[in-house]
């Protein structure tokens, strides 16, 4: 009775616990987590509306079908009382007390021992998988899923073991409600946690006929798996009966709908040697404390009577491994281990071991272990390990739970007031938007507005199949998926139109020149610090969107079902169990236990193993902290000390850098800093250091000239550059010999420059309704002056040269048509680089249009590296002959920095040299040239670019370099467009108007290069911090 | 009996007769009913049916003292045009009549104009068009043959223009000026008026112009900036040029570097500015507005701004270029280009360094050549140097 008391205080002193350490950390923790926002957003669907699943505000519309609903309706439920956050929180809550007490039940049913049971709900609360699921990952659903399941267990063998029908209705109305909860954790859990348990109860039954495990041999086992197998079958059919009706509108979803997309690459299934972080995140944090008592939970799950969930747990363990091992891959398939996300396995497997971690605690404490340990060793040194044991299982936890502040996970908290302020003014929300660094924070603002968005973050959701077909789980992140991820934003920048993507929320500024040069330009800074882009000429989102319309029956299912399944379990389950509390005719059955299960004694060979488990754990810690303080010795060589110096300048810790410079007195860290805040550009502002390879030209003992190859990454283009670095040795540490900079000092203190300021009033009439007729201005008159199509290495182009021929500053959309010799047509594409699409007055500009292919299929590209240049020209199925051209205009006032001139231009049979010098008052951070290229024929026929790696300060200097173009490929195909319009109107009547009768186009820089005559040179500068911003 | 049977073979089988009581010809909005006159004092219920350019209308009454009345609270009655009434007892058609709606002429109208294109070029082909109609408060238009005002003023002159409507509307065109600026025009009928619009006669094409220079001096120092600035541009007709044009300048120099530079015109006039050169020599300056006009050439000349120097070598393996001095005997400004080429028979390595003080300092020791005789040659500011030095 002393016992009966005992556990129940250890479990609710683990609720305490639970409550006190989870509900504390879960307000500081959920927001920051990968999912949150997400079922935060789902659950803002069906509070808005319930009966109707198709959710229009990401992607192109999708249905909310694709995903068990019972968490988000829960939410939204609770958001009635408190929005949407109180309702998330109060799940939250709920998922802890759920889980802690189903860890109870499932240990008491596998250990048979009430004391380890509680001791198991006290361990639960620390389990680091949970923490991790819970408090990194904030997976809700996934956490109330596996809690339901806990609860049916014990329910589950309870009828096939004793074949009670109450046992089989209160397992099977679980089992519906975390079907509802999460559909994946019941599926695998029939697989991984009700069959092996099936199996514990069919020995139980043997062994009470035969009196102890040992007695039961393969003849007595069957003739009860002969005897159960009507309830196992009965049981098995229910589960799966009950996961097909109450999400039936989720599996007619899957089937009509399959997934059909490009696998997103998931760190679980790297291989954890080589990828040491995927191995830091998916096998070592979820794993824990939980890895000293491996093999004892190994041994104990080993035992005749659960020697099923053994198995299911080493099948766990090792599936958990990834891409470490080929087994994985082996059992999986090759399919199903590109789609599944496998640290659900590791995920499993700890709950496995914390329920037995229970039994090796009370072992531990009050248990054979603690007597086995005593035995041979002084009570300090088993304080020593009490010691040791507490400390591991809190560091273990509190370390998972804080694991944002050690590597953050999140961009910092958005308000989001002012975009929906935004959003909400002035019909902003008549087109998409898409968000740039908000990671999982898109989902809060969406659900927050009505406005719609291309993006999302629900990946098996989407349709778009240039989302589909790649590896690109969100274009919100898009640059930390290497070169797909990049390559795909780009073509929604390009062409806006396709998608109505008008506005861009940018919290990171490392987007800024991609969307510069593809057109786009700012309109506001928020109060939050939030950029906002647009785009012009975007065409508003038509007023009826595509649905996909699911039968009305589907509807009501889908809004009633999983509430209702949720009230018949709690009436079973906690209802009835309650009342027959009162009415004292409580007869459900809560024990277990046979004398055989609780063990008076330690295996030796266990207590060995486990012991020497134990040293091979700390010997294996403190190797990783020995690898962990030589990776810090930054200075023990001439290469290390050059690689530490980049290092730190990638990572922004500029005194640190410093720290590795021998500097002369007269070169205090200040100066250091200073000289490096005016050399940003390209590269240093926006770029990333992807390699640093270092090499040793000289060397003695106290001296070294280092070589470092350097590959930048930046949104627009990859850098290479080789330095040269003199390290000198200083005790026994390196220097790199610190390099000042020198540049010529500009003249004129104070200077003025004469700039038009051009200003359009837009509404000038304060009105909600639509920008009045006489309030819009006519669309600037611009002119093609000549086209061609050319096709150069295979790839079809289409170069021209545009001018500004109005008397405003206009912002050009280019659109190219594709056409067969039979004038079908092929393809269409707008311009992307290759313009200027801010012009002033009279101002020209060369272009070129690529024609991209809209998505990849079946190709594996996550190994490939990074590479923003990324292109992949469109695979036409017929020969291009001829094309259009289209050009739109509208008036800007944005973007006009022209102040910026090409001086000592030399051309060589390399290519071509010069400086660039800025004029006026404000620093360019990224100037880019234009080359036209002309042949002999004084014909246009290539158009390229050069981004120029440094920013150009007012009044200074820096050297560009290109290299000549190889064009020996290049083929005119069609010197004309068979069309061209200009603002819906015909190009030949606006050139007949407006192009002058004598001048013909003056700065062609002559050139002896093959194919070219001559070329011209454009300049685009982009102002990263314009005022009045 | 035979009274009973008779008025129920009357009652089912003889239609009433009915007379239209409204006039043919009714204004938009000022009528309240539709009314007719039956021959038989019976509650008979009875549909109208109403066609009009905007589509059909139903709406039933019931006879009352032998008389039908169809309140025209539809908004179709607001519209002006030709209605078909077709009256119904049962299914059995009782009069067809046609009236028509006229709009309300006795009051002053509502005028609703547009126009456009709103900027147009200078010169008089550039045309804008305005279309003006006059409305009752219901917007049905007045009759055809309204005679509409249209009215242009520009600087010192106006342009009074009339027109008659035609379906709806009326318009007319004006032409543009020759001067460049912001006509206002104004659409009136009677003494109604619409808010008045404003419309952007452009420059029209610019014509050649001229450039001038100024500087500090004369001297190629890298550093003094020359300002090149066209004089005021305009157009075939006088006009002054669109701010913000662009012009771009293209500097060849008598060393064959060629060099560009934008400028976009604020009251007409673009103006660049450039460095000089880092050492003498001549440019030749030409500006022009793509496509449309340019400028004549002009030469800027830049003298030697370095006087001649010495170059040093010391025992420590470092050359010391200096003290350089410039064109008034100052020390050149710190931070002075100087390029360095060392030079032996299989070796050429050249380093850009920058004075301090007038003087310059390269660690030839730590270039980590190999032993033997080079040359080297300095250049800054035109000014060449040579030495031949011995690295040990």
């Amino acid at each position: 009775m002393q016992s009966h008391k005992n556990h129940y205080l250890l479990l609710v002193l683990a609720l305490a616990i639970a409550l006190l350490f989870h509900g504390s950390s879960i307000f500081g923790s959920l927001e920051n987590t990968y999912d949150f926002y997400v079922h935060v957003f789902f659950a803002s669907h069906y509070a808005e509306s319930w009966f109707e699943p198709w959710e229009t505000k990401w992607y192109t519309g999708f249905s909310l079908t694709s995903y068990p609903p019972l968490t988000h309706q829960l939410i939204a439920v609770l958001s009635m009382l408190g929005g949407l956050k109180f309702g998330a929180y109060t799940v939250g809550f709920a998922i802890i007390l759920l889980y802690v007490t189903g860890i109870y039940r499932f240990s008491k049913l596998i250990t048979g021992n009430r004391q380890a049971a509680g001791y198991a709900a006290l361990v639960g609360v620390f389990t680091p998988s949970v923490v991790e699921s819970l408090h990194v990952f904030g997976q809700m659903p996934m956490m109330l899923g596996i809690g339901w399941l806990l609860h049916s267990l014990p329910e589950i063998y309870l009828w096939v073991r004793f074949g009670k029908l109450k046992y089989f209705r209160n397992a099977v109305s679980i089992i519906a409600v975390a079907v509802c909860s999460h559909h994946v954790t019941p599926i695998f859990g029939m697989v991984f946690f009700v069959l092996p348990l099936m199996g514990t109860a069919v020995m139980d039954g043997a062994r009470q006929e035969a009196g102890s495990y040992r007695k039961v041999g393969f003849p007595l086992f069957f003739k009860y798996v002969k005897r159960f197998l009507p309830r196992i079958i009965v049981q098995g059919a229910a589960i799966v009966v009950a996961a097909v009706v109450v999400i039936l509108p989720y599996w007619i979803l899957s089937k009509s709908d399959p997934i059909t997309q490009v696998p997103i690459p998931h760190g679980s299934r790297d291989n954890f040697i080589e990828v040491f972080s995927s191995g830091l995140v998916f096998f070592i944090i979820p794993w824990g404390f939980l890895l000293v008592i491996l093999p004892y939970a190994l041994y104990r799950f080993f035992s005749k009577r659960n020697i099923f969930l053994g198995l299911s747990l080493v099948l766990l363990l090792v599936l958990g491994t990834g891409g470490t091992t080929p087994i994985p891959k082996i059992l999986l398939g090759e399919n199903a281990f590109s789609i599944l996300t496998l640290e659900r396995f590791t995920f499993w497997a700890t709950i496995f071991v914390t329920a037995m971690a229970g039994e090796f605690v009370w072992s531990f404490f009050e248990g054979p272990i603690k007597n086995r340990i005593l035995l041979n060793n002084s009570q300090i040194a088993y304080n020593f390990l009490v010691g040791f044991m507490v400390t591991a299982i809190f560091c273990s936890a509190g370390f998972t739970m804080n694991l944002r502040h050690f590597r953050p996970l999140q961009p910092a908290k958005i308000d989001v007031i002012p975009i929906v302020n935004f959003i909400n003014s002035d019909k902003h929300d008549k087109w998409r938007f898409l968000t740039l660094g908000f990671g999982d924070q898109m989902a809060w603002l969406s659900a927050n507005t009505q406005a719609l968005t291309i993006d999302g973050n629900y990946h098996s959701a989407r349709r778009v199949p240039e989302l589909t077909s790649r590896a690109v789980e969100r274009l919100e992140n898009s640059k930390y998926r290497g070169n797909e991820g990049i390559g795909t934003l780009q073509q929604f920048l390009t062409y806006p139109e396709k998608y109505h993507l008008k506005y861009i929320f940018s919290n990171d500024k490392f987007y800024d020149p991609i969307l510069y040069f593809c057109g786009w330009h700012r309109v506001k800074l928020l109060d939050n610090g939030i950029m906002v882009w647009e785009r012009e000429d975007v065409s508003a989102l038509p007023s009826i969107l595509p649905k996909k319309e699911i039968p009305v029956y589907q509807k009501i299912m889908w809004g009633v079902i999983p509430l209702a399944c949720l009230v018949f379990a709690f009436f079973f389950n906690l209802q009835l169990h309650w009342i027959h509390h009162i009415i004292k005719k409580n007869k459900n059955r809560d024990d277990y236990s046979n004398p055989e299960m609780v063990k008076p004694e330690v295996h030796p060979v266990t207590y060995l193993l486990s012991k020497y488990w134990f040293f091979i754990m700390l010997l294996l810690a403190a190797l990783v902290i020995y690898k962990l303080y030589f990776l810090n010795l930054k200075q023990v060589s001439p290469t290390k000390v050059v690689e530490s110096y980049y290092d730190a300048l990638d990572f922004k810790e500029f005194s640190r850098a410093y720290t590795y410079l021998e500097a002369p007195e007269d070169y205090p860290v200040d100066q250091f800093m200073l000289e490096l805040s005016v050399t940003d550009g390209l590269a240093d502002s926006y770029g990333k250091i992807n390699t640093i390879k270092t090499k040793l030209v000289r060397y003695n003992a106290h001296q070294a000239l280092v070589a470092v190859d350097l590959t930048y990454i930046t949104p627009l283009e990859t850098f290479q550059e080789t330095r040269h670095h003199i390290v000198k040795r200083n005790g026994f540490d390196w220097f790199i010999k610190a390099e000042p900079l020198e540049y010529p000092i500009p003249a004129d203190q104070f200077y003025t420059t004469q700039t038009p300021a051009f200003k359009n009033q837009g509404k000038k009439r304060i009105t909600v309704e639509e920008t009045f007729h006489t309030d819009i201005l006519d669309r600037p008159v611009v002119h093609i002056m000549e086209s061609a199509l050319v096709i150069n290495d295979g790839a079809y182009s289409v170069v021209g040269l545009l001018q500004n021929v109005d008397s405003y500053p206009a912002d050009i959309t280019l659109k190219a048509t594709l056409f067969d010799d039979n004038g079908a047509f092929l393809i269409d594409y707008t311009e992307k680089f290759e313009v200027i699409h801010k012009l002033s007055p009279k101002e020209t500009t060369p272009f070129k249009i690529d024609f991209e292919m809209l998505g990849w299929t079946n190709e594996n590209r996550e190994n490939d590296l990074f590479d923003p240049d990324q292109f992949m020209e469109a695979n036409l199925r017929e020969r291009a002959c001829s094309f259009k051209l289209e050009a739109l205009a509208t008036v800007t006032v944005h973007d006009l920095y022209k102040d910026m001139a090409i001086m000592n231009v030399v051309t060589d049979e390399q290519g071509i040299t010069g400086k660039l010098f800025n004029q006026g008052t404000k620093a360019v951070t990224i100037p880019q040239l234009l080359f036209a290229y002309y042949d002999d024929n004084d014909r246009l026929t290539w158009v390229d670019h050069l981004f120029a790696e440094k920013s150009i300060m007012p009044r200074r200097v820096d050297d560009f370099t290109k290299s000549r173009p190889i064009l020996s490929q290049l083929e005119v195909v069609a010197p004309a467009a068979t069309e061209i319009l200009v603002n819906g109107l015909q190009n030949d009547m606006i050139t007949a108007k407006y192009k002058s009768k004598g001048y013909p186009v003056n700065n062609k820089i002559p050139v002896s290069w093959p194919g070219i005559q001559s070329l011209t040179f454009s300049l685009n500068n982009y102002v990263g911090n314009p005022t009045p911003f | 009996m035979t009274g009973i049977l008779m008025v129920a073979f009357w009652n089912t089988q003889a239609s009433p007769r009915v007379k239209l009581l409204s006039k043919d010809t009714l204004v938009a909005g000022q009528v309240e009913e539709i009314l007719y006159q039956v021959d038989r004092d019976e509650p008979l219920s009875l549909r109208l049916v109403v066609l009009h350019n905007f589509g059909v209308y139903s709406q039933k009454a019931t006879v009352n003292n032998c008389m039908v009345s169809f309140k025209t609270s539809s908004v179709i009655w607001d519209h002006s045009g030709r209605f078909e009434l077709t009256l119904y007892y049962q299914d059995k058609v009782l009069s067809k009549n046609i009236i028509t709606m006229v709009p309300g002429t006795s009051y002053a109208p509502e005028v609703e104009a547009y126009c456009g294109p709103k900027q147009i070029l200078a010169g008089g082909e550039d045309f804008t068009m305005v279309i003006g109609s006059s409305l009752d408060s219901l917007d049905n238009p007045w009759p055809v043959g309204t005679e509409i005002t249209y009215r242009y003023v520009f600087k010192s002159h106006a342009k009074l223009r009339t027109a008659k409507t035609k379906v709806l509307h009326s318009y007319v065109r004006f032409y543009s000026d020759n001067e460049s600026g912001t006509p206002v025009i104004s659409v009136a009928k009677d003494n109604s008026s619409r808010n008045e619009f404003d419309i952007t006669i452009y420059p029209n094409h610019p014509k050649s112009f001229k450039l001038s220079y100024d500087r500090a001096h004369p001297y190629a120092d890298g550093k003094q900036i020359t300002t090149i600035v066209t004089n005021e541009i305009i157009d075939t007709l006088g006009n002054r040029i669109a701010d913000g044009s662009m012009v771009y300048f293209e500097i060849n120099t008598s060393y064959g570097e060629i060099m560009q530079a934008m400028g976009t015109t604020v009251g007409g006039i673009a103006d660049i500015t450039l460095p000089a050169p880092a050492k003498a020599m001549d440019w030749s300056v030409r500006a022009y507005i793509e496509d449309y006009s340019q400028s004549n050439t002009i030469s800027i000349p830049y003298l030697p701004s370095v006087k001649p120097f010495a170059i040093q070598w010391t025992k420590d393996q470092q050359l010391i270029i200096g003290p350089v001095t410039g064109f008034l005997q100052q020390y050149v400004p710190n931070y002075t280009e100087m390029e360095v080429m060392i030079c032996a028979d299989h070796t050429e390595v050249t380093r850009t360094i920058y004075s301090r003080e007038g003087m310059a300092f390269l660690d030839v020791g730590e270039m980590g050549l190999e032993k033997g005789t080079y040359t080297v040659t300095v250049g800054c500011g035109g000014q060449i140097k040579g030495k031949t030095i011995m690295i040990k």
